[in-house]
């Protein structure tokens, strides 16, 4: 901006004001001065996130011991402990949930990750605070109540929520807004997994099926997931992770393998099973029943609580079941009551079954609590089911390690599929067990559990890739954008430089006919203002004032501007923000000297000399799509736009009621909701821009654009 | 914004005698400060600089002098009829009929239409007669509502139109109503 003054003429640093103004592209070729602001505001939301996460988990630890926990022991080996609280309580906590969610998030069921995806791909990034509070807040009550569903999914729904609110209060356009939704969740899960890495590599994956990342918010990503991890651990307390003993596991023989394949299928499989159970419980049943949200969600409690009577271990969001088989004190207390191996394979395959469906009916029919804490604690238990199995068949022939590795694995497993992210599952379970030495099993299962699982994964929301995503339309263009400078297009010569002393009378007389340049005031070599006549057209040709009024009266100082290193992308930013079709461009030296104007008119040349040679490459890759050539479609595919959009721009026919009245009579743009840019005369001429005081006539055409 | 609602009874001076134009500057400077909340050493200095780039005297004896000032939200205008007329420039502009306008910074829009009625109604003879006959600034006031809502509601019919053509400069409904205008 040019430092506002009284229509005369003070200078200043503008640097600071144009980068405020511009928001950084938040990519890696930006220079590092720029990206304070991006770690600053990722830092920010991370602690944000972390506060929450702490908060969250608190709740949650006082919730289950107060309630399920006083109940039964959830890392027991006990089955079949048929009690009236453990049957009721999961209801109790589903009405609760369910009404929760019902009255202030409008009822519907959607887990955290796939609510943070939708909101990702579909709606700029906005994520009102309201909803993954109230959600996290009823997933605190469900699963204290005993209700299958973890915490993370809304804790990281959570996170993701913060991170838009704080883009939403900054003004952050949807790109950006986005990457602050993206940090949020990666902040989200950090803490509550308490892994950093794999909570960044997971936020930035989750929007896509395939294993892709989104690039822009890598950075953002991690700043956020550090603090929040930081923060979290602060509360909660370092050096310990959050499963334990699996860090002494390593992988030690290739024979391992066979088992690790065969565990990578079991978790595709459960990944399947629960997947379809959850598609079963959100759009079979709940729109069958047509319950109210409160009232599906006890009758599934109650479904639930059944299931716990028998197998209570479902009912564990805390991975003590987990805990317990992986350091071996599960088996150890069983052996005393000398439960067979078959018996413990059946025990581990009917949790990992149950808890699929339990999950599905806690989290399908109250839309609290998340599946992301579900699908761990699956794998882990299909791992330990493995394990036993083996045991049972071939006894002696895996060793206790390996059997803990199995379940250490497995929770990687589920999660690959049914998250589609096979690397962040990898990362995250890596860090949670701090299992480093399983990275190669890992890899394994991950690999072979997303490839027989992935179709049917749980986030219905993700695109296949970024080339799907209406927040990647036009990236191709904006690319372009972002690598042209204002050096590149500007024009030293602009013909309508005036200076302050200049007469309106002289500024009108040396516009073109039917032109409203702007005019830019300079005195010195200094920029001072500049005059638009387009916003004050009506008067300027009125007698007496010609001589009356000089560029200083009329010029405004507070209009952007721009400088010759400044990307293009950020410098369109400043073209919505005015109506004119130039901005000044002062020098790179931070002072106010005038060195030249960047068009519009230019811009749009170089876009289309940009789509010209795609279209050249585009054509000599793929001969086939010559056929494309006639179709309006085909500059859009060459930008990859995918997102198809209604012409803005249409044309209408005269519509009756308005016909012999003026465009200004008719109140045409309130009418319709549409601005007329020109009118079609019967002969094919057209009057553009329409004169808005001459009564339209009812054989023209008009072409509109909608708003 | 029109020019008879940033006029009040303070800001009207009639029949003033002074000796040059920056005591008229300073008079009327003096009179419309109070009114936008402003020192009036600040609308002095502003009008008088504005007057030192180019004379704000325009036709038969009237001159506009105007600013734009920052940290005022409104505009202020003050009149003045001088007796007798003071020599306005250095091209010996004999003014008695000053219209002094001060507008916000951020109103360009505004102030040029101000400007633009100023411009009209001081063009019309009938009005600068019935300005120079006035005894009070109610009267003034008055004068200056009817005037310029004809003038508005000219620029209203003419719409784009008259930008196409050009206005005519055309006063005979200015130049009629004013001249049927009784005082009250």
């Amino acid at each position: 901006m040019i430092p506002s003054t009284s229509g005369s003429l003070s200078t200043g640093s503008r640097r600071g004001e144009d980068a405020a103004a511009q928001p950084p592209g938040w990519d890696l070729s930006e220079p590092a001065w720029r990206w304070s602001g991006v770690f600053l505001l990722s830092g920010v939301i991370g602690v944000l996130s972390g506060l929450a996460a702490v908060a969250l988990d608190a709740a949650l630890d006082f919730g289950a011991e107060a309630a399920i926990g006083r109940l039964t022991d959830l890392a027991g080996a006990a089955v079949v402990v048929p009690r009236w609280p453990v049957l009721l309580l999961p209801a109790v906590g589903g009405l609760a949930a369910g009404a929760l969610v019902q009255w202030f998030c409008g009822g519907e069921a959607i887990h955290g990750t796939n609510q943070v995806v939708a909101v990702f791909h579909n709606h700029g990034g906005a994520l009102p605070l309201a909803s993954p509070a109230i959600r996290a807040l009823a997933a605190v009550g469900l699963i204290s109540c005993g209700g299958s569903a973890g915490p993370e999914g809304p804790i990281s729904a959570l996170g993701a929520g913060i991170g838009s609110a704080v883009g939403g209060r900054l003004g952050l356009p949807p790109r950006l807004r986005r990457v602050c939704l993206i940090a949020g969740c990666a902040g989200g899960v950090g803490a509550v997994f308490q892994c950093p890495l794999g909570g960044a590599l997971f936020a930035t994956g989750i929007p896509y099926r395939e294993p892709e990342f989104e690039a822009e918010s890598i950075v953002p990503a991690f700043v956020s997931s550090v603090l929040s991890y930081s923060t979290f651990m602060a509360f909660r307390g370092y050096g310990r992770h959050l499963i334990l003993g699996a860090d002494r596991l390593t992988f030690s023989s290739p024979l391992e393998l066979g088992p690790y394949a065969l565990l990578g299928i079991l978790c595709g499989g459960l990944a399947i099973l629960l997947g379809a159970c959850v598609r079963l419980v959100e759009s079979r049943s709940a729109a069958r029943l047509r319950l109210p949200r409160w009232l599906s969600a006890g009758i599934g409690g109650l479904i639930v609580g059944t299931i716990a009577c028998l197998l209570p271990q479902i009912m564990d969001a805390r991975y003590r079941f987990i805990q317990a088989a992986i350091s071996g004190t599960l088996f150890e207390e069983a052996a005393a009551a000398g439960r067979s191996a078959w018996a413990w394979a059946a025990v581990f395959g009917l949790v990992a079954v149950a808890k699929c469906a339990a999950s599905a009916l806690t989290v399908g029919t109250s839309g609290a609590g998340g599946l992301l804490g579900p699908s761990v604690f699956i794998g882990g238990a299909a791992g330990a089911a493995l394990g036993a199995t083996a045991e049972a068949v071939f006894p002696g022939m895996l060793t206790p390690d390996l059997r803990a590795a199995l379940t250490t694995v497995g929770m990687a497993g589920v999660i690959s599929a049914s998250m589609r992210a096979p690397l962040a599952a990898i990362v995250m379970v890596t860090e949670m067990t701090g299992a480093y030495g399983l990275i190669v099993p890992l890899m394994l299962v991950c690999v072979v559990s997303y490839v027989a699982g992935k179709r049917w994964g749980l986030n219905d929301a993700q695109l296949g890739s970024s080339v799907e995503s209406p927040a990647h339309a036009g990236d191709a263009l904006v690319h372009a954008l972002r690598s042209w400078r204002v050096r590149d297009l500007m024009a030293a010569d602009w013909p309508h430089v005036v200076s302050p002393h200049a007469t309106l009378g002289e500024m009108v007389r040396s516009m073109p006919a039917g032109t409203r340049p702007l005019f830019i005031v300079v005195e010195e070599g200094r920029l001072l203002g500049v005059v638009s006549l387009t916003e004050i057209s009506r008067v300027i040709s009125e007698p007496g004032i010609s001589e009356l009024v000089i560029a200083a009266d009329i010029m405004t100082s507070r209009h952007p501007v721009t400088r010759p290193n400044d990307r293009l992308y950020g410098v369109l930013d400043k073209f919505r923000r005015t109506n004119d079709n130039v901005l000044p461009v002062l020098a790179e030296d931070g002072s106010d000297r005038y060195i030249g104007v960047l068009a519009r008119q230019t811009i749009h040349r170089r876009i289309r000399e940009h789509v010209d040679r795609l279209r050249t490459h585009v054509h000599r890759e793929h001969e086939g799509l010559a056929a494309l050539e006639q179709d309006d479609q085909f500059c859009q595919l060459v930008l990859g736009i995918s997102a198809p959009r209604a012409d803005v721009v249409q044309r209408m026919t005269v519509p009756a009621e308005v016909a012999g009245r003026s465009i200004r009579q008719a109140d045409f743009r309130r009418r319709y909701g549409a601005q007329i840019i020109a009118v079609q005369q019967p002969d094919g001429t057209l009057r553009c821009p329409p004169d808005i005081d001459v009564p339209l006539a009812g054989d023209e055409t008009l072409l509109v654009i909608r708003s | 914004m029109l020019i008879h609602k940033g006029l009040t009874p303070q800001t009207i001076l009639l029949k003033e005698s002074l000796s040059d134009v920056n005591a008229v500057l300073a008079r009327m400077a003096a009179a419309l400060a109070p009114s936008l909340g402003l020192e009036e050493s600040l609308v002095r200095n502003a009008v008088t600089a504005r007057e030192r780039v180019r004379s704000t005297a325009v036709t038969d004896g009237s001159a506009i002098p105007h600013c734009r000032l920052a940290g005022i939200d409104r505009f202020g205008v003050a009149l003045l009829t001088a007796d007798p007329p003071i020599t306005w420039d250095a091209r010996g502009h004999l003014v008695d009929l000053v219209l002094m306008i001060a507008g916000p910074a951020s109103a360009v829009s505004d102030h040029l239409r101000i400007l633009a009625n100023a411009s009209r109604l001081l063009s019309s003879p009938t009005f600068r007669d019935r300005l120079r006959s006035a005894g009070k600034p109610e009267q003034v006031i008055r004068l200056v509502r009817v005037a310029e809502e004809i003038i508005e509601q000219q620029r209203h019919r003419d719409g784009m139109l008259g930008e196409v053509r050009g206005a005519t400069g055309d006063l005979s409904d200015l130049e009629a109503a004013i001249a049927a205008l009784e005082w009250p």
